[in-house]
């Protein structure tokens, strides 16, 4: 077993549920995403967040909203949709279920 | 000093050394292969784009002018680069990805170890002479310089290999097509991979004259071309002139012998060729009616004659002999004396003249 592999498919799994989360707190834009998931121990490069940002807007969970910046070209902050809302709701149920499986079996 | 280039990222003008542009080319073309055909791989580009425009703005600072390789190594630190990305995606994605690689992996080993389909063909794009040592090595899937190493020994102690090499030159064919390039390999001819090995030798022979045409080596070799041209014109232009300057030079000399002869012949009569002269023509002494007219008209030939050459004897080897340049009152003198020396030789022939009456006639 290639455990890298699977720790990397464990994290991949649950990594658009994390930004979820991020986003229900308030809108952010990518810097301060990448800040939320290294407060919580999560490290990832920058680049991964792009296409999966653009996927979650692309299905309709996110949108954004462009804001102006004295830092260079403008920002886009993304938000939770309400259709985002509702899978989020759905995802805190499967991980619920998932983690109790766990916990049950490492009793 | 570097060259910089001028580029847009999302918007935004940056200045960026040639290093570091080359760099962040070859980053986003990777991302680009990396995120594949999809309809929204354009929109995830642009926001890696200007994500990439923010950071540098706020590097430069408003103080730094130019961004280094430096900085875009800092930007692919930041950004990661697309293997690294953890994304979520669909599995059906990922599988295929995954047996992209494991496919790739095997060609590899398909490469390195089947001989099954492979054909003996020259090497012409690694070839030092004729490729038939490289392309030996890789039918034999070894090192090219194994092979010449071989070769030159062998040719060096046993004496045989020089015709051996011509006749193989001659029998081999050579892998011109990209066709006979992957069978030179035992590799499959597919498509893909017919495509492939074009790409592959567009990508070297444009970067092959790219790297020459900017390179200064060419501008260089242009600029000596030039100038070496200019000199063998000036070369040519001088050896011309040097050539005419001589010629009129000998000419002169050539003159001012036959003068002084004459003169001699004038002062004494009796130098033994005069005798070969036509019986009419006697010694100028003789035919004056003053003697001393014949110094006259010997002043007045030397004069009429000698400057003239002079002159230009001085002109033509003046500069090369190092004379100092002709003084303006060189110039007048010379021509009052000219002058002075055509008058006199004219009133004393008529002096001559007038003695002979119908003579000559």
């Amino acid at each position: 077993m290639d455990i890298e592999n699977v720790k990397s498919q464990m994290r991949k799994g649950f990594l658009e549920y994390c930004t979820l989360l991020i986003l229900k707190k308030k809108p952010s834009y990518t810097s301060d995403i990448i800040e939320g998931l290294k407060s919580a121990h999560l490290i990832v490069v920058e680049g991964t967040l792009y296409p999966l940002l653009t996927r979650l807007k692309n299905d309709g969970l996110l949108s954004y909203e462009w804001v102006e910046s004295t830092q260079g070209p403008p920002r886009k902050y993304y938000s939770l949709t309400e259709e985002g809302n509702g899978i989020l709701v759905e995802l805190s149920e499967a991980w619920t279920e998932l983690s109790s499986s766990i916990n049950h079996l490492n009793e | 000093m570097k060259k910089t280039l001028s580029v847009n990222l999302g918007g935004s003008v940056y200045h960026i050394d040639e290093d570091a542009y080359q760099e962040l080319m070859d980053y986003l073309q990777d991302v680009k292969k990396h995120l594949g055909d999809e309809a929204s791989s354009e929109e995830v580009l642009k926001d890696i784009e200007q994500r990439i425009s923010e950071l540098f703005t706020q590097w430069m600072q408003g103080k730094r002018e130019v961004i280094t390789a430096s900085d875009v190594n800092q930007v692919i630190d930041v950004l990661g680069r697309p293997e690294q990305y953890d994304s979520a995606e669909d599995e059906p994605r990922n599988e295929k990805e995954k047996t992209e690689e494991k496919e790739n992996r095997k060609e590899e080993y398909s490469r390195s170890t089947s001989n099954a389909h492979r054909k003996l063909y020259r090497d012409a794009d690694n070839a030092i002479i004729g490729g038939v040592c490289s392309g030996l090595a890789v039918y034999l899937n070894v090192s090219p310089v194994l092979v010449r190493l071989l070769y030159f020994l062998l040719v060096w102690f046993g004496g045989t290999g020089l015709l051996l090499y011509f006749v193989c030159w001659i029998i081999i064919p050579e892998a011109r097509t990209a066709a006979q390039r992957l069978e030179m390999r035992g590799e499959d001819v597919t498509i893909e991979n017919i495509e492939k090995k074009v790409r592959e030798e567009y990508g070297k022979v444009k970067g092959r004259v790219d790297g020459y045409v900017n390179s200064n080596r060419f501008q260089e070799n242009m600029h000596t071309a030039g100038n070496g041209f200019v000199e063998f014109c000036r070369v040519c232009v001088k050896v011309f002139f040097a050539f005419i300057a001589g010629s009129i030079g000998l000419a002169g000399f050539a003159v001012l012998v036959a003068l002084v002869l004459t003169l001699m012949v004038i002062w004494t009569g009796n130098i033994h060729f005069a005798t070969a002269w036509p019986h009419e023509m006697m010694p100028l002494q003789q035919v004056l009616t003053n003697p001393s007219s014949a110094t006259w008209m010997t002043l007045g030939l030397i004069l009429t004659i000698g400057i003239p050459f002079i002159a230009l004897f001085k002109l033509l080897f003046g500069r090369m002999l190092n004379f100092k340049p002709t003084s303006k009152w060189e110039i007048w003198v010379g021509f009052i004396f000219w002058f002075i020396g055509i008058g006199l030789c004219i009133f004393f022939s008529m002096d001559v003249l007038s003695n002979f009456g119908g003579f000559w006639i």
